[in-house]
């Protein structure tokens, strides 16, 4: 790294030690100057070293190296644990073993019930890779979005997008269509989403920024007329398709098969893939549209490509597990919490942390209540909605919380 | 040579014409202000220079090549642009502003010289002891330098600067200055949008004087900011007086009690 060389330039007196070295070589023709000596009359203060700028580089990689160790820890464990918790419980040894067994290490505990391999592999490891694919998807989403918008607030669900993209999906379920196959649901969903995307973005931006009221109210339009959508399917279907449209609007991961985690890890893999490469572009546009462009930021381009990974993002989540709200605000912003707004570091921290979140709140899902499992959108929003409230009130009083 | 030319440029917004007809010529080496009153159309004309604004009629070039054909990242490698405003949707650290002004260098070898730059222009800003604030928590003067910084760590050729000394204090405001006066020096090409005339006076080579959208004047500040034509644009007497014992001039606004002494 190039922050040691600097560690120890004497400040104090040297003000001018830096002009003349910083001329680059190998710039264009027409380079300019060199980066220039300390202020006229504003001779640096030996109390305040240069290297601040190096000692803030090590704290917040050391916060990042924590949370990121944290996060696969967390999660590894919790998937191991989660996978054996339910009606036929399983230790944690034995599941490792049939995941070794799989992998052709015949090393792990062997399985003390003839049901285990069965009930992981067909039952638990699906949901458990859903859980995980469709939280990080979900805040990979808000966080892009949230980028986009210039705004901490946005989030596909709060927004809208994820009802555009359920009424995408429902339109499936109602109809029946399967002209696809298994991925009919989720390009309807895509439609829907990119569609509804489309239409906030146009509604809600004004001069590359998103006022607040506006977002919100948008969202509030927004869900107003993909909720009435989703009650005329909701009345055209037959009884089991209003069954199907009920539950599935209340989010599970209920009953999901290793094809449907087929259909959505591509998706989601590309999602993530392509916000954590415009995640540095993200940064910039947070000095907004005219400042980004001035650092060579296609700002135009970058905007319909960060609206195509949101609405891929939301319809891979939405597809098969319906509406988990609240997922893609709380996840970005605890991670903007612990290691500050850049993106490149955001990105990949939110899916993971969105993947630990969703399988924990999966497992409470499946386990509060015995043998009943209960929707994991209803659990999302029961925490999210909190959080909501005290982010208002929290941001309301901080100064430049958003504007 | 000049490094940027602009010829017959106009813009519209609606029906008004806020731009009617500039050609100006940006000197390497040189320091121009743009003045005039409110609403004379120097922000747009920055704009336009910057390549932000879309002339109707017009084109302005930089070294020869029609800003609105070249490369959004070989113009970032070669004119930084600060604008009145700065604003910023997160809550990023200053030294991560600041160091953003480097992404154009991206990939280049000059890359290599991020760290030191920054480091540099953030002493020259004077907000190094600001490297850990985060820029939202910083008063209106202190976010227009961390600005700067960020404006200067792009090393740009072609320096746009637009009331870069609006929310400075006096100190900073002719740090500032003297900063782009050096950066000039060493072969940049400045134009700095301000509405002091007597710091437009100490500090530019050339001032251009813009009223509703055409240019009034345009040479050295001795010659342009006169009392006839500045009370003239401005529509407010204006007394130009030099100050003794040097050829600096200080540009005074003539108050109504001086009026009513005078009648």
């Amino acid at each position: 790294m190039t922050v040691t060389q600097t560690s120890h330039e004497p400040v104090a007196d040297a003000p001018t030690a830096a002009a003349g070295t910083v001329v680059a070589s190998g710039g264009s023709a027409t380079a300019p100057a060199p980066v220039r000596s300390a202020l006229r009359g504003a001779a640096p203060r030996s109390d305040e070293p240069a290297s601040a700028v190096v000692a803030q580089h090590a704290v917040r990689r050391g916060r990042v190296v924590v949370l990121v160790t944290g996060l696969s820890i967390a999660l590894v464990v919790l998937a191991v644990v989660a996978a054996g918790i339910g009606q036929l419980h399983i230790p944690p040894a034995e599941v490792l073993g049939s995941v070794l067994r799989r992998l052709g290490l015949d090393s792990g505990a062997a399985a003390t019930h003839p049901h285990t391999d069965a009930a992981l592999w067909s039952i638990r490891f699906p949901r458990l890779v859903m859980a995980l694919l469709v939280g990080a998807a979900l805040a990979t989403g808000g966080a892009l979005m949230q980028g986009v918008f210039g705004n901490p607030l946005a989030d596909p669900g709060v927004v809208g997008v994820s009802s555009g993209a359920a009424v995408g999906a429902c339109t499936v379920i109602v109809f029946g269509w399967t002209f696809l196959g298994s991925w009919t649901a989720a390009t309807a969903a895509l439609v829907g989403g990119l569609l509804t995307t489309l239409l906030v973005y146009a509604t809600a931006r004004d001069g590359g920024r998103t006022q607040v009221v506006t977002l919100v109210l948008t969202g509030v339009a927004v869900n107003a007329v993909a909720g009435a959508a989703l009650a005329f399917l909701t009345f055209l279907g037959d009884t089991q398709a209003r069954e199907q449209i009920v539950f599935w609007q209340l989010g599970s991961l209920n009953g999901t098969r290793w094809p449907y985690v087929a259909v959505v890890a591509p998706l989601v893999l590309l999602g993530i893939v392509g916000a954590c490469l415009v995640a540095r572009r993200l940064d910039l546009l947070a000095l907004g549209e005219r400042t980004a462009r001035h650092l060579g930021v296609d700002v135009e381009r970058l905007r319909v490509v960060c609206i195509v990974l949101v609405a891929l993002l939301t319809a891979a989540a939405v597809a098969f597990c319906g509406i988990i709200a609240f997922v893609g605000l709380v996840v970005p912003h605890l991670v903007r919490m612990t290691v500050g707004p850049g993106h490149r570091v955001l990105v990949p921290a939110s899916a993971l942390g969105g993947a630990v979140l969703l399988l924990c709140a999966d497992l409470v899902a499946r386990t509060a209540v015995p043998y009943a499992d209960l929707p994991i959108g209803m659990l999302t929003a029961l925490c999210g909605g909190p959080f909501f409230f005290w982010l208002i009130r929290r941001t309301r009083r901080s100064a430049g919380g958003w504007a | 040579m000049s490094a940027l030319r602009a010829r017959g440029v106009r813009v519209r917004y609606g029906t008004r014409v806020v731009v009617d007809g500039v050609d100006l010529d940006v000197h390497a080496g040189q320091v121009l202000a743009l003045l005039g009153p409110n609403g004379a159309g120097k922000s747009t004309l920055l704009g336009v220079l910057a390549g932000d604004v879309v002339p109707e009629a017009g084109a302005v070039e930089l070294d020869g090549v029609d800003v609105r054909a070249m490369r959004l990242d070989d113009l970032a490698r070669r004119r930084a642009v600060l604008l009145q405003e700065n604003r910023l949707s997160f809550p990023f650290d200053v030294v991560d502003v600041v160091r953003m002004g480097r992404s154009p260098w991206r990939g280049t070898e000059r890359e290599d010289d991020d760290e030191r730059v920054v480091e540099a222009v953030m002493r020259t800003a004077d907000v190094t002891h600001l490297a850990e604030r985060r820029y939202p928590t910083l008063s209106g003067g202190e976010k227009a330098r961390t600005s700067f910084a960020r404006t200067l760590a792009q090393e740009p050729v072609v320096l746009l600067l637009d009331e870069p000394t609006a929310a400075l204090d006096i100190r900073h405001q002719e740090s500032l200055l003297s900063e782009a006066v050096r950066w000039a020096r060493d072969g940049a090409a400045v134009v700095v949008v301000l509405h002091d005339l007597t710091l437009a006076a100490a500090y530019a080579d050339r001032v251009v004087l813009l009223a509703e959208g055409r240019v009034r004047g345009d040479g050295p500040p001795h010659d342009v900011l006169t009392s006839e034509l500045l009370s003239d644009v401005y529509r407010h007497p204006i007394e130009v007086v030099h100050r003794p014992g040097s050829d600096e001039i200080v540009v005074l606004p003539v108050r109504a009690a001086a009026l009513e002494t005078t009648r």
